[in-house]
């Protein structure tokens, strides 16, 4: 791939980059500074990338390393917290018609009760529509290991959302 | 299968992650089990949910630009090109050299004209400022490293400093600070550049006045609609609280394109340090030719893409 080619292409996944960095650290501040270093850093190693198919998932794991990178050098364990918690106490589930009906807003908090873990690979798959492969690679975990995050984090989502429906149609 | 078996393929089921055995089994198995099967449905759709949160978010114009000039950046890691066409690239580059070294001796009036152009046109709209502050320390942390240059953000007698952006002269990074001139409450554009711009240049348009002051390394334009004589006032009065003018530049040699060079006439004859010839030959696009206009065209950007904050 010539240099070009490569810059294009990553060009045209700034918009995606940037609503990941926003993800991974909540601030839009911060997150676009990641995004700038991000380019940088790929700019200065676009020559990893062999085929214009992997440039998607390349930069987007040069975003989450160079964000890790931050978080280790502040000495900060921000990236291995669990942001909210899983709820325990249901079992119970919601119909396609209720998560039909679903706002953003409500999807979002169901998200955020999610491990980061689970958080992540859910929304690189359906998000992002990223391949299990290529989540692997983005996460530097095995393909396994991103199947079971995803499947986890749709069933803790279910309850989530079951619990929540349940508290609204008590009100 | 059993309906335990089945739920642990649901998700890998509905993102085509299935090896052709495990998906007729598991389809075999929903077409059977209508608890499954709405379970899936449910996954889903909570799938389609997900995905219509917005994967993409518009980035601030700053970061857009940067990314934008690191795109156009010359790789770093020279590429094996054959003896030949080195030959006919030097051949070329000097008939361009010498084509271009007779007309440089214009004064910088274009520049100063368009530089008066910008200040009337979009300054009393608003000044543009991408940091507004009135603290010299801090409006210089925000340039530093955005120039190639040690920042210089100096006082100006009489005047109140208020923000400041960065802008591009001739393609090089350079500082555009505002000021309010209290005399009149009329709002002042100061460009602080390394370029190396002749010094006592004033342009007139109109009630407008562009003058240029150089402490070098560093020069200064100064834009308003004040009198010429104030100006210059204003710019000879110019300082710093931590004696700015030491104004290094980068150790990069490259940085400072040389105007003043420029002026004087070049032909084969007149030998010129190596130092001297570097810049225009490794840096065509730090020359002074135009597009010099800094401001209109982030100003059209931002007036055109509104930031959409909510997408993310």
């Amino acid at each position: 791939m010539r240099r070009e080619e490569f810059a294009e292409l990553a060009c045209s996944y700034l918009e995606e980059i940037t609503a990941y960095a926003r993800r991974l650290l909540g601030n839009e501040w911060d997150a676009d500074d990641l995004v700038q270093a991000a380019y940088e850093r790929a700019f200065r190693h676009w020559r990893e990338v062999r085929e214009p198919a992997h440039c998607r998932a390349w930069l987007f794991r040069i975003t989450r390393n160079l964000h890790l990178d931050r978080k280790r050098s502040e000495k900060s364990r921000d990236a291995l917290r669990i942001v909210g918690g899983e709820v325990t106490d249901s079992q119970g589930s919601v119909s396609a018609e209720t998560v039909e009906r679903l706002t953003a807003k409500e999807i979002e908090a169901a998200l955020g009760r999610l491990s980061n873990e689970q958080r992540e690979a859910v929304l690189l798959c359906d998000l992002w529509g990223f391949r299990y492969e290529e989540i692997a690679k983005i996460t530097g975990v095995p393909v396994g290991t991103v199947r079971s995050r995803i499947s986890r984090g749709r069933q803790s989502l279910v309850r989530h959302l079951a619990a929540a429906s349940g508290r609204r149609s008590r009100l | 299968m059993n309906c335990t078996e089945a739920a642990e393929l649901f998700s890998s089921y509905l993102d085509g992650e299935l090896e052709e055995g495990e998906r007729l089994a598991l389809e075999a198995h929903l077409a059977s089990c209508a608890g499954c099967e709405a379970e899936v449905r449910t996954l889903r759709s909570l799938k389609h949910a997900v995905g219509r949160l917005g994967g993409r978010a518009e980035p601030p114009e700053s970061v857009r630009a940067r990314v934008h000039a690191l795109s156009l950046r010359k790789s770093s890691r020279a590429r094996r090109i054959p003896v030949s066409v080195l030959f006919v690239a030097a051949c070329a580059a000097l008939a361009l050299f010498l084509a271009r070294a007779t007309h440089r001796d214009r004064p910088p009036a274009q520049l100063l004209a368009e530089l008066i152009s910008d200040h009337a046109k979009y300054v009393p709209r608003g000044m543009p400022a991408e940091i507004a502050s009135e603290d010299p320390a801090q409006i210089r942390s925000f340039f530093e490293g955005r120039v190639r240059f040690s920042p210089a953000v100096p006082r100006l007698p009489g005047a109140r400093l208020i923000g400041g952006r960065l802008c591009r002269l001739g393609g090089e990074p350079v500082q555009l600070l505002f000021y309010l001139y209290q005399r009149q409450g009329l709002p002042l554009s100061l460009y602080v550049t390394a370029l190396d711009l002749p010094a006592g240049k004033c342009h007139a348009r109109g009630k407008l006045r562009a003058c240029v002051e150089k402490k070098a390394p560093l020069a200064f334009i100064l834009v308003g609609e004040v009198p010429e004589s104030e100006l210059r006032e204003l710019l000879r009065g110019a300082g710093t609280d931590d004696g700015l003018w030491q104004g290094r530049t980068r150790p990069d040699p490259l940085d400072a394109p040389k105007y003043a060079d420029a002026t004087k006439p070049v032909g084969p004859s007149r030998r010129r340090s190596r130092s001297a010839r570097r810049p225009l030959q490794a840096r065509p696009s730090a020359s002074l030719d135009p597009p010099w206009v800094c401001i209109p065209a982030t100003v059209r950007r931002m007036e055109r893409t509104r930031p959409s904050r909510g997408d993310a």
